[in-house]
């Protein structure tokens, strides 16, 4: 998967390359919006970041000439002003998704991928498996190591959601949009409390820990290769 | 002088002198009208008067060598006062019998040019002007017809005295309409020179002095209406922009302390070396921070933008029994960690808002509730509805809130315990602003109650559809008020 990066900001472009590229993607940079325009046209790439602020050339017009030839292209546009008239503006533009600086890496993260993920066939499964880890989508049963465990309806939905995801760091705040509909920033410990209750009947009794905490980017679900 | 004035003074001397040039034009020409009536007047009594005299000469006359003896009497007769007659008397036959008086005139008079025509004739002829009477007369010759008698003077000199008065008006006219123009300009610019002070006094108002209101004293009193009006709204700047300058400050300080930690921390790191881990946990607390910090910018974003009317709440149907269910389903997860339980209650009919602002609203209010209840006791929220309003109340046991503090706690940055902040995650005093400002958006209101034990926050929405405050442009502020930009420029975003 190969990512590109329009971005001016110096160390915004350096810093969103090497994570991205440490997440497991190739990306590019362009640092104006000529470069990032011809890379973006002559070249061939999963996704564009774009900031919208560029010097020089004009963002939005840019994103046309972007969809005008590519129309494919997921764009994730970031900017630093945030305006109902400028989001309306991009999503009418073609942007597929945007993001207001100051942002949470891991939250663009999580949304490159869903980007990424869109178009390709969501498979509809009967199962989730994890390691030992078992889920029915069907029965609605979870079990592990055979052992039958038992969880509220709200839990499974939230393992169902982490193991959906699997390998993928999953910010709080995604979690608690996904899983709960809840759309601000809490400053409670929701999700803290949620997933500690989900390891003691997940992965207390077991060896093998199946989910994660990375502290300050969030929770994966991943069985240990 | 501003140009608003000069337009002003012009137009008010220039309709004051087209009036009085209207005035003055209007009483000369009746003047005029009426000397010239009167000259005409003058004449016809007078011709009239002589024809008499003629008549009853005539009429003694019993021959016709006899009327032709009358040319001396008649002479004296016709010309009395009016040196330059004329007189003709033609008998019925055509032949005549007296003709007296310059030949031009007389030439005239016999041409019977004006035959037919009756009353008092006036006849023009090389840069004279005569009237003519004429008429026929009975003869004192027996048996004769009556014959044709026609007199007329010279009134050269009343006509031009007529026209040089005619002149002389005119120039009194044009004179006079210059003058008042000139008197009304002067005194008009005098009437108006409060305004212009007026102008003067409203033009030097600048953000430095909105609380000093203009004195009314010196203002006239038809203006005083507009100063006091002028004043009002200097007070509400005034008011708008202590507060804003307070939350710009405000918002400085807050942001100084978690950077100055963050500073601190990563100095102290960094001044010795450390492993791996410690590295570790400095990144991972500093990164707390921040997020902190990028909360707090955000919600401050908000809340200019909501200031502003930069934000278009969407507008859906909102089941707020389901939107409550969801967030006690949420937030009961922490709380259950304290032992505290959420009891929901209560229907409602639908109301239109934006689904995720009123998620915010309300979860602020649930997770102040949960901050301050004490272990093992119970939240109750309530969805209730009454004629005007649907309404969701927060209600929990703890600490009161005095009634000092009460009114402000929707205040910016308000926080009851100032030197709660650093214990808290994020208790940056915004919360319930923010509340306020969704509620506002959606044309309701929020309120606290606290007392016995109890504190309770109460969301209302209207139920018939609010306006909801469209998207405006931001400089729409600067036309509404288009006095000076450096008044404007203090509210523009």
């Amino acid at each position: 998967m190969k990512i590109l990066i329009i971005e001016d900001e110096l160390k915004t472009e350096k810093y969103l390359q090497r994570g991205l590229a440490e997440a497991g993607f190739l990306t590019d940079g362009a640092r104006n919006g000529r470069d990032g325009l011809h890379l973006a046209l002559t070249e061939s790439y999963d996704l564009v970041v774009l900031d919208v602020m560029l010097p020089e050339v004009d963002g939005w017009k840019l994103l046309q000439e972007l969809r005008r030839t590519q129309k494919q292209l997921p764009v994730l546009l970031l900017t630093a002003r945030d305006q109902v008239v400028d989001r309306v503006k991009g999503l009418e533009l073609g942007a597929d998704d945007y993001m207001m600086k100051p942002f949470d890496f891991a939250e663009l993260l999580a949304r490159v991928r869903a980007l990424l993920r869109r178009g390709k066939n969501a498979l509809t499964v009967d199962r989730l498996q994890a390691a030992d880890l078992e889920l029915n989508l069907v029965s609605r049963r979870v079990t592990r190591g055979g052992r039958r465990i038992t969880l509220t309806a709200k839990e499974f939905a939230l393992l169902e959601f982490i193991m959906r995801r699997q390998g993928e760091v999953l910010p709080r705040t995604l979690i608690a949009s996904q899983v709960w509909d809840m759309n601000f920033d809490s400053d409670t410990n929701v999700i803290e409390v949620a997933m500690r209750r989900l390891r003691a009947k997940i992965d207390d009794d077991f060896e093998v820990k199946l989910i994660r905490t990375i502290r300050g980017m969030g929770y994966v679900l991943e069985a240990p290769q | 002088m501003t140009r608003a004035q000069v337009s002003l003074t012009a137009r008010l001397s220039f309709l004051f002198a087209a009036s009085m040039a209207l005035a003055l034009f209007i009483c000369a020409m009746l003047f005029a009208r009426a000397v010239e009536g009167q000259f005409r007047r003058h004449d016809l009594e007078e011709l009239d008067g002589k024809m008499q005299v003629v008549r009853e000469t005539l009429a003694d006359a019993a021959s016709y060598q006899a009327i032709a003896m009358l040319q001396p009497q008649l002479h004296y007769t016709v010309t009395a006062g009016h040196p330059h007659s004329a007189i003709t008397i033609v008998g019925s036959d055509g032949a005549v019998l007296l003709t007296m008086g310059q030949p031009r005139v007389v030439e005239h008079l016999l041409s019977g040019a004006e035959d037919g025509k009756t009353g008092l004739l006036t006849w023009s002829s090389e840069n004279r002007t005569y009237r003519i009477v004429s008429d026929r007369v009975a003869l004192g010759v027996p048996g004769s017809r009556p014959a044709k008698v026609a007199i007329s003077f010279d009134i050269t000199n009343d006509q031009d005295f007529i026209a040089n008065f005619t002149r002389m008006v005119w120039i009194a006219i044009g004179v006079g309409t210059l003058l008042t123009g000139l008197i009304g300009w002067i005194a008009v610019r005098k009437g108006l020179a409060p305004l212009h002070n007026v102008s003067t006094l409203l033009a030097n108002v600048s953000t430095s002095q909105l609380d000093k209101p203009i004195p009314t004293a010196s203002v006239p009193r038809d203006l005083q209406g507009l100063i006091f009006a002028f004043n009002r709204m200097l007070a509400r700047l005034n008011d708008s922009f202590k507060r804003l300058s307070e939350f710009s400050s405000d918002i400085a300080h807050e942001l100084r302390t978690p950077i100055n930690n963050m500073m601190l921390q990563t100095q102290v790191a960094l001044s010795r070396k450390r492993d791996a881990e410690e590295y570790c946990t400095n990144l991972q607390s500093n990164l707390e921070e921040l997020r902190r910090l990028s909360r707090m910018i955000e919600d401050m974003l908000f809340l200019a933008n909501a200031d502003n009317h930069l934000l278009a709440p969407r507008k859906e149907t909102i089941n707020l029994h389901s939107e409550v269910a969801k967030l006690v389903e949420f937030f009961e997860i922490a709380a259950s960690e304290r032992r505290v339980s959420l009891i929901q209650r209560g229907e409602a009919p639908t109301i239109y808002g934006d689904r995720l602002m009123i998620q915010r609203a309300l979860s602020n209010l649930l997770s102040n509730a949960l901050r301050f209840t004490s272990e093992g006791l119970a939240i109750e929220v309530d969805v209730q509805q009454d004629e005007e309003f649907v309404s969701v109340s927060v209600m929990n046991p703890g600490p009161e809130i005095s009634s000092e503090h009460l009114p402000k706690i929707f205040d910016r940055l308000y926080r009851v315990d100032a030197s709660r902040r650093e214990g808290e995650t994020v208790n940056v005093g915004l919360g319930l602003a923010i509340t306020k400002s969704i509620m506002e958006m959606h044309g309701g209101t929020v309120t606290a109650e606290s007392g016995n034990g109890r504190t309770r926050f109460t969301v209302r929405f209207p139920r018939k559809v609010p306006a909801m405050i469209d998207v405006v442009k931001a400089d729409g502020i600067q036309a509404a008020f288009p006095i000076s930009p450096s008044i404007a420029g203090a509210t523009a975003p």
